[in-house]
């Protein structure tokens, strides 16, 4: 019987096992059905909607592999939480209760003793017969009392087992629930993300048509900068004037527009000295419902101008990450796009992409 | 192929379940019938020493009076004895099944570090996508709404992997409850299995007990038949 149990155990064990192997399988497909798509959507047309459509596919079947895995995990949790809500071991029953037994032997014993206390001085020998019987009954009741006792020891010893018995299994349920809770939780949040990545390849095939057009193009309501007071440029190497670049620059309050993590704010500081550039960047972001992730992110940036539009740097973050930052200007004469990335620090922003406004 | 073997797994369980509650209902009615076969001595002991005052110490009903209690007192420990073995069968398939539902458990609880593991590398995968995605938008700001998808994305993934943390911060937990599950039921059954024991130690107590009862009622007879302790006398042809 034990075997049996054992082996279907294992059993279990090896299913639950074959349904991940499958569902990595469906992810894995899935992956390497086309992992340069995002790469070469900035080219456009209908072979990349093709490509994301047959992605959106793949996505569908390793969704749908993932959920069948979660809901046979969540039957093999449903029966340990089930176990532990209805089969454990009940309280003792109060069949092994010696009670009766205590009181039983303690009233003869006393019965015995005073019957025995009353012949005690009578000499004749029929009573002295008497007295003898007595005392081998009382010797077999100290016996019989021994045993009770030893038995109901054992009866208390099983009373506190099934007790502790009661507090483990509560608490065990409790933890058994949690888990078939986050169970059920990942099994929606795997419909919600085979949703999301449904609409993701979507609005890819939609984005893909039509003609490029880049990402910093005037924000409508914000007017366009005009130099009211307008002095030569300064010589540089780069193809568009300094102003294009350093200076006090602001995240927008309205109107604003970013990739990745949302600013709440970023101030950016660039200066120039003899074709060599300088800067700060101060911010803090918008973080997830519940990260405990730290918003706010400091950096310094510094190198030489070069002969091209965009102008990458360095940089450093206050908590020692290194990266890049480029700075593109926009298209209007107060816009500046701000690209950086980080090397990855736990809870720490490390990638934004923001248009800001020169203060 | 699996749905068969997953379907045989299962009626596997749902039989070893059904076959379970047979012994619970078996055992329910070995501690009624414990229950009042010593209710039934609790009784007659009481009532004897009542009875027996009443009667010559020769009376042949006096002796009878004895007798009955020491066979309901054997009937009422056999029922406590019949209980206690079901009982002892009861605590042992308790012990086996809170091992392996602690196996099982432990095994499940397990997959929450699979979880994790795998939602931070689809994580940093989907990240690698946005990053992608970001420099086509360069050339093309159409895949403005795609590239928020993916982001949002990337953020339920994060979520996800947040949580299976949690989950499997409970392993530990869990398992050690789980382990007190099965030490206590190891104890409960070891407690049983002594009290059984020691039952068999009682039942030959209470043995000797009615017998050297039993002794004195013959002993009172034969002071009331020979006052003066002298064999009896052979009777005259």
């Amino acid at each position: 019987m034990r075997r049996a149990c054992l082996l279907a155990l294992v059993a279990v064990l090896c299913l639950a096992q074959r349904a991940r192997d499958d569902y990595r399988a469906a992810y894995t497909a899935w992956r390497k059905t086309d992992p340069n798509l995002e790469r070469d959507a900035s080219a456009g047309g209908a072979a990349i909607a093709q490509r994301a459509d047959r992605m959106a596919a793949e996505a569908a079947k390793s969704a749908a592999a993932r959920k069948a895995f979660l809901e046979g995990t969540i039957a093999d949790q449903s029966q340990q939480t089930a176990w532990l809500e209805n089969s454990g071991p009940g309280p003792e029953p109060a069949a092994t209760n010696t009670k009766s037994d205590s009181q039983f032997v303690a009233t003869e014993s006393a019965r015995v003793a005073r019957t025995i206390e009353t012949f005690s001085s009578d000499p004749d020998k029929g009573i002295q017969q008497l007295r003898q019987a007595l005392a081998r009954e009382r010797t077999a009741l100290e016996a019989l009392g021994l045993a009770v006792a030893d038995r109901q020891k054992s009866a208390d010893g099983a009373d506190l087992a099934t007790a502790f018995i009661a507090q483990s299994r509560t608490r065990a349920l409790e933890q058994s629930r949690a888990m078939l809770e986050g169970l059920k939780d990942a099994s929606a949040q795997t419909a919600r993300e085979a949703e999301a990545w449904a609409e993701y390849y979507r609005k890819l095939g939609e984005g893909v048509q039509g003609a490029a057009t880049p990402i910093t193009q005037v924000p409508p309501g914000v007017p366009p900068a005009t130099l009211s007071n307008p002095a030569p440029a300064p010589p540089t190497v780069t193809p568009v004037p300094l102003a294009r670049y350093i200076g006090a620059w602001t995240y927008p309050q309205t109107n604003a527009m970013y990739h990745g993590a949302q600013p709440e704010f970023i101030d950016v500081l660039v200066h120039e000295d003899n074709g060599r550039v300088t800067g700060t960047v101060f911010g803090r972001f918008k973080l997830p419902a519940g990260s405990t992730g730290d918003p706010v992110l400091r950096f310094d940036f510094a190198g030489d101008l070069q002969p091209t539009r965009n102008q990458v740097f360095n940089l450093l973050t206050s908590d020692g990450a290194k990266g890049t930052i480029e700075l593109i200007p926009g298209p209007a004469f107060n816009l500046l796009e701000v690209n950086f990335q980080t090397e990855p620090k736990p809870g720490k922003i490390r990638q934004a992409d923001v248009v800001l406004v020169k203060k | 192929m699996i749905r068969f073997f997953s379907l045989s797994v299962f009626l596997a369980i749902a039989q070893s379940a059904h076959a379970q509650d047979k012994p619970v209902d078996a055992l329910a009615a070995l501690r009624q019938a414990a229950d009042k076969a010593a209710s039934d001595w609790d009784a007659l002991a009481k009532g004897l020493e009542l009875r027996i005052a009443r009667l010559l110490p020769c009376d042949p009903t006096s002796r009878a009076a004895v007798e009955e209690v020491s066979r309901a007192s054997d009937a009422r420990l056999a029922a406590l004895a019949a209980y206690l073995k079901a009982a002892v069968a009861k605590a042992k398939d308790d012990t086996e099944s809170a091992k392996r539902v602690l196996a099982a458990q432990a095994s499940l609880a397990g997959g929450w570090n699979t979880e994790r593991t795998e939602a931070d590398q689809q994580g940093a995968s989907i990240e690698a996508q946005v990053a992608d995605l970001k420099e086509s938008m360069r050339k093309r700001a159409s895949l403005a709404g795609a590239e928020q998808g993916l982001t949002e994305i990337a953020r339920m993934v994060k979520e996800r992997a947040g949580k299976a943390t949690d989950l499997a911060a409970r392993k530990d937990v869990v398992n050690a409850l789980l382990g007190d599950l099965v030490v206590a039921c190891q104890d409960r059954q070891t407690a049983i299995e002594k009290e059984s024991a020691q039952l068999d130690v009682e039942t030959a107590r209470w043995s000797g007990y009615y017998a050297a009862r039993l002794a004195r009622a013959v002993t009172e007879c034969a002071i009331v038949n020979h006052p003066s302790g002298a064999p009896p006398r052979k009777k005259l042809p």
